[in-house]
């Protein structure tokens, strides 16, 4: 309200210095809080103060949907992405060629991959190793596998018969008789040609397996034409040297893989 | 159908190949314009410049003049909401549609005229060509989205140059109400329009009787189908009366400069021939350097300011439906602001027209206005004006004639009515700039 009384009040304005509770100001108003935007006028010298007027005082102003005001507001508290945790030390410093650290750099990267492929790849071969081994035969296995014979306990012109790996072994400690006639056999005429000195390593023992190569019998030792095996199956001859040289079976008898640790034991398989 | 095949693009392409002259980018320089008026009192204007790109615009007579003390910044509100929800569009699909067609669509506002414009590659303009009438005319103002425009209207305002501010007021001054409106909305008024508002706005004065349809570089019979195809109300609407009174408005902002906007009363788009004497007086006055880089100006203003001081002074003008505004803008240093102003006041109201000054001026007007319509976008804008506040649109030829017929005393006469009454509006800082009453 505007009394007469308060209206020299308003020819005239005060402030008070130290407030108190007795002079309390009038009218009470909310200070708005506004964001300054400066647009500051850019022209500074005559041609571009001329361009920046308006020739036209019938102002258009124009605007669209989409992107027609822009407002780029620029931000200080945005932090800038930093990879320094990550760096190599050598390339930090920013006054050093990162070129003149390349060879020692490198030489380390190269070490390191080296070092971690080899061991990588002994690890790996070791794991390979103890699986793949797994699947082979084990040690009970193993040991049935083989077979020594004590070789004087075979007299000469004998042939023994043995049970390895469930087939009929056949050791025959030949005399040098038998030798030298089956040294002598022309191989040419065989069915199976073989010369004795490919199926025996020490001359005087002879080591075959007692399946005939016909249909699996076990044949007879010292008989037939030859004086060596035959199979009464079929009727098979075998020779001392335990080449097949009459009747049905196609192959001479086989001969497992042996050994003479000592001069008087044999080891097969 | 035969004249359409011709027409096509690649034909027009064979056409401008094989028989002619190839074509600028910007198009032929010299095109014919035809004008029809539908029975609704639509003006249709079109044109083909054998352009790449095509304009099409739809203007209203709907600027700030139209608005009253109750919808005041309407103008601005609506400028700013076009693009916004329509009633058979989002303002999602209005965006995301004219962005995949690579086409521009804006809406521009004066005192006078709101226009919507679309601009792009030919087949671009004639595909968006729904959502240009739509924004144009099919405007909702969905309450939630005007909400969100409050922000925008503040940078609009926040962001305002000085030397706009300088006509704005200048404006302000001559005529108080009508074209005095500002093309901003004041700060008070913003949220505070409502939708009802906007629409009551839209309803009487987005009208066929106010608009005109101009396209450049579109078919006659395609800017016809879409003439045609507007939704639109034919009532006359109201126009507000603002006749030319003058005053003085001073808004003292700090700073280094001063701008300071001299104008008296200039012509009317209804006098054709004092509206080219007062363009050409505008021209002999002078709008600053023309030639590049230098910093002279051989018009009538510097000779009259004569002042050694970093300063920039261009003659300016309005025309409008029933008046108009001619005088000069300033912009000085603060410290010889006053000198300068006086000079300038001198020459509107004494000044002394040869007719060296008018030849100058004729040949500074005829080029200004060749570019102006050689270049699509602002020749759209400048035919759009004609078509809808004159009822008709004139080509370059036409253009350049008018000029030529303008004689030295058309022009001194436009002196003398402007010299009559000054109206001088100023802002920055202005402890050196004289009040209205000072200057003799």
């Amino acid at each position: 309200m505007l009394k007469p009384c308060t209206v020299s009040g308003y020819f005239k304005s005060a402030s008070q210095v130290v407030s108190n509770q007795l002079n309390v100001s009038g009218t009470v108003a909310v200070l708005p809080t506004r964001k300054p935007v400066q647009i500051p006028f850019q022209g500074n010298s005559a041609l571009s103060l001329s361009r920046a007027l308006p020739i036209n005082a019938n102002v258009s102003v124009s605007s669209g949907p989409a992107v027609s005001t822009q407002i780029r507001w620029a931000h200080t508290d945005i932090n800038v992405p930093n990879f320094d945790d990550y760096r190599n030390p050598a390339t930090k410093n920013p006054n050093k060629k990162s070129t003149d650290s390349e060879d020692s750099r490198k030489n380390f990267t190269y070490l390191v991959a080296g070092g971690l492929g080899a061991s990588s790849a002994y690890a790996a071969k070791s794991v390979i190793t103890q699986f793949v081994s797994s699947m082979s035969a084990s040690a009970d296995v193993l040991a049935l596998a083989k077979i020594e014979i004590k070789l004087a306990d075979i007299p000469e012109g004998k042939s023994v018969t043995f049970k390895w790996r469930g087939k009929p072994l056949f050791i025959r400690h030949r005399t040098p008789d038998e030798i030298s006639t089956e040294q002598s056999v022309a191989v040419n005429n065989l069915r199976d040609p073989q010369h004795d000195n490919e199926r025996v390593q020490n001359p005087e023992w002879l080591v075959v397996l007692g399946v005939c190569t016909h249909l699996g019998c076990v044949p007879i030792a010292n008989s037939g034409d030859f004086g060596g095996y035959y199979c009464p199956c079929h009727g098979s001859h075998y020779d001392a040297s335990g080449r097949i040289r009459k009747g049905p079976a196609p192959l001479n008898l086989e001969v497992p893989a042996y050994t003479f640790p000592t001069d008087d034991t044999l080891l097969v398989g | 159908m035969a004249s359409n095949i011709a027409k096509s693009t690649i034909f027009r392409a064979v056409g401008t190949r094989g028989y002619a002259q190839l074509a600028p980018v910007s198009g032929s320089t010299n095109y014919q314009v035809n004008v029809k008026t539908l029975p609704n009192k639509l003006v249709v204007v079109s044109a083909d410049n054998d352009s790449p790109l095509a304009r099409v615009s739809i203007v209203f007579r709907a600027g700030a003049r139209n608005e009253t003390s109750e919808n005041l910044g309407a103008a601005h509100v609506i400028r700013t909401a076009a693009g916004l929800s329509t009633q058979n569009m989002t303002q999602f699909a209005i965006t995301r549609n004219i962005q995949q067609l690579g086409a521009s669509l804006t809406a521009t506002s004066d005192r006078e005229t709101i226009s919507y414009t679309l601009e792009g590659t030919r087949q671009a303009v004639e595909k968006a060509l729904p959502y240009l009438t739509e924004v144009a005319t099919q405007q909702v103002f969905k309450p939630w989205e005007l909400a969100e425009l409050s922000d925008r209207l503040r940078i609009d305002l926040a962001t305002r140059p000085l030397q706009l501010r300088a006509v704005d007021l200048l404006h302000k001054a001559a005529f108080r109400t009508g074209l005095g409106n500002s093309l901003y909305a004041p700060k008070f008024q913003i949220g505070k329009i409502s939708s009802e508002t906007l629409q009551h706005y839209v309803s009487s004065n987005f009208t066929s009787a106010r608009g005109a349809v101009v396209g450049l570089g579109l078919d006659e019979c395609k800017m016809d189908e879409l003439a045609q195809s507007l939704t639109l109300d034919d009532s006359n609407g109201h126009v507000n009366v603002s006749p030319y009174k003058g005053g003085e408005i001073r808004s003292d902002k700090g700073g280094s400069f001063a701008f300071m906007a001299v104008a008296g009363e200039g012509a009317s788009v209804k006098n054709p021939k004092e509206a080219m004497a007062t363009a050409v007086l505008q021209r002999a006055l002078g709008v600053g350097p023309q030639i590049k880089w230098s910093t002279v100006d051989n018009g009538i203003l510097s000779k009259a300011i004569c002042s050694s001081e970093g300063y920039a002074s261009s003659a300016i003008s309005a025309t409008y439906s029933d008046t108009g505004l001619v005088g000069v803008l300033i912009a000085a240093p603060a410290k010889a602001a006053g000198k300068i102003l006086e000079g300038a006041v001198k020459a509107l109201k004494s000044g002394n027209v040869t007719d060296a000054d008018v030849a100058r001026g004729k040949n500074q007007l005829k080029t200004a206005l060749l570019l102006h319509l050689e270049s699509g976008s602002e020749a759209v804008e400048l035919l759009g004006k004609q078509a809808v506040l004159a009822g008709g649109a004139m080509s370059p030829c036409e253009l350049a004639a008018a000029v030529d017929s303008v004689s030295t005393a058309d022009v001194r006469a436009a002196l003398s009515k402007a010299g009559r009454k000054l109206t001088i509006a100023s802002v920055g800082n202005l402890s050196n700039v004289p009040y209205a009453d000072d200057l003799k």
